[in-house]
């Protein structure tokens, strides 16, 4: 496993991970408070300006989809990178942590299955029965050990790296992204395009429903967030302790991880002292 | 997964509108026993709650005054007592939004807006009627003939209480046939002009006229 520019940490994202990272938060952050204005009455009177709030969640919606575009745009794909790890891994000008991320995030395998019900079906009983997180994270049950099937090291490079919950997660959140969209869009311009009332209300109905659902996902995100500080770490600083990466991701393959061999590129170790590491 | 929200996407904008129906079904008994507000966060059920201006100032029976005037013959400001004090006519009629809410059986009762106009003696110059909102911002017209018809009300009472606040109170416009952004709000001023004016929202794009399943590309039901 390759370390980091620091004793005991590894490169988990990339800078453009980061940024579309940053700026989809951003994005939906605004998209979220303007549309409870304009949903919610006692925001709706409070603050007003209907016309702007509308043009602003107008336009932060059409942008959601804008920095994975660019993300995926501005990296390379996986397959130049198992190359650039083959040969050319110093040449690149771009990070190739991105597409690499999410072509990670779309991959689902046998061990993802295990994961889910393991951690939503089987573990919560399990929890409910007073068992303890320590034997359910010490790995002594199914799930947590590779299961059959789970990515190894001929079968698939790709995978490890984030949990199915991840997975589904970004998966949720891409495919909201999309409805939000087309629903967006449907009512916005159905008067001009004459689509019949009841699918513009169909619209409504879809994208109100949607932001409840994404609004419950992204306040689970942030609980998640709140409670592992090296997650956290790993977002902001783009590093997290090897440890944390062998205990939450053993399947991680940070050999071909684009994002492992970045840091002896661009990142120095006395550039990033300042930062905390947690 | 991706594909899979899509598609639940897609069939919820086909079948939505029948869903909303039935929730709405569902919840509105609850609402009208709702005392949190609660049942507002309920997509597609009851009053939504529009705004144009950053604040409304709060009016109440001692500093409320609407001022009729223009092209009239007897100008006037009423106090909410004197408006009270007219003939008040009630209906019970549906409010539907142009972006497609719909809330059924609201009881409104008022002023007619024609028996007011009776009471200025509008000149034979007077071609319309241009309202104005005390919020500062909103305004809309009518043509004298639309202000003239049976079910346009000048609304001091909707659900069976005094305007309040939120829904535009003290006083507001109930125009029963069109879309509800012609059923201004905190109505201040009303004045007698010679054309129709496009108003707040219709210069953002909405119809002037704006009756209800005849404009703004919809076929929503008459009320």
């Amino acid at each position: 496993m390759a370390t980091g520019p620091r004793e005991g940490e590894i490169r988990r994202f990339g800078t453009n991970t980061r940024w579309v990272h940053r700026a989809t938060a951003f994005l939906f952050g605004v998209c979220i408070a303007t549309a409870a204005v304009l949903y919610l009455p006692a925001l709706s009177i409070l603050f007003g300006r209907r016309a702007l709030v509308m043009t602003v969640h107008l336009y932060s919606g059409l942008a959601l989809p804008i920095p994975a575009l660019l993300g995926w745009l501005l990296s390379q794909s996986p397959r130049e990178d198992g190359e650039a790890s083959r040969g050319r891994r110093r040449l690149g000008g771009s990070s190739g942590g991105f597409r690499r991320d999410a072509a990670e995030l779309n991959r689902f395998g046998p061990a993802d299955g295990h994961w889910l019900r393991d951690h939503l079906l089987t573990g919560p009983i399990r929890r409910f029965r007073r068992q303890t997180w320590a034997s359910d994270a010490g790995g002594t049950t199914a799930g947590a050990v590779p299961a059959p099937g789970a990515p190894d090291v001929g079968q698939a490079r790709i995978g490890g790296k984030f949990n199915a919950g991840q997975k589904l997660y970004a998966a949720g959140v891409a495919g909201s992204i999309a409805v939000f969209l087309g629903t967006g869009l449907l009512m916005w311009f159905g008067a001009d395009l004459s689509v019949p009332d009841r699918y513009r209300t169909g619209a409504t109905f879809v994208h109100d429903v949607f932001a409840y659902g994404i609004f419950f996902a992204i306040c689970g995100h942030l609980w998640m967030a709140s409670r592992d500080p090296f997650s956290r770490a790993g977002m902001r600083t783009g590093y997290v302790p090897t440890w944390w990466a062998t205990a939450e991701h053993p399947h991680w393959d940070t050999e071909t991880d684009q994002d492992t061999e970045m840091e002896t590129e661009t990142a120095s170790p006395d550039q990033r002292t300042g930062e905390p590491s947690q | 997964m991706v594909l899979g929200l899509i598609a639940l996407g897609a069939a919820g904008v086909a079948v939505g509108a029948e869903v909303e129906r039935a929730v709405d079904t569902v919840t509105a008994p609850l609402r009208e026993r709702d005392p949190t507000g609660l049942t507002e966060l309920i997509p597609g059920s009851g009053f939504e709650i529009y705004s144009v201006a950053s604040s409304v100032p709060r009016r109440t029976a001692a500093d409320y005054q609407l001022k009729v005037h223009g092209l009239v013959n007897r100008p006037v400001t009423l106090t909410l007592a004197e408006l009270e004090a007219m003939p008040q006519t009630a209906m019970t009629r549906d409010f539907q939004c142009v972006t497609g809410w719909r809330v059924d059986d609201v009881h409104w009762s008022g002023v007619r807006l024609t028996d007011l106009l009776d009471r200025v003696q509008t000149r034979s110059t007077a071609k319309a009627v241009i309202f104005r909102s005390f919020d500062g911002l909103y305004d809309e017209s009518l043509t004298i003939e639309q202000a003239r018809r049976s079910d346009v009300l000048v609304a001091l009472r909707m659900l069976d209480a005094p305007v309040s606040y939120n829904h535009g109170g003290p006083v507001r416009l109930y125009v029963a046939p069109m879309y509800g952004y012609k059923s201004i709000k905190w109505l201040g001023e009303i004045e007698l002009v010679n054309e129709v004016a496009p108003g707040w929202w219709e210069r953002r794009g909405y119809d002037v006229d704006a009756w209800i399943g005849k404009s703004n590309g919809r076929d929503d039901e008459p009320v």
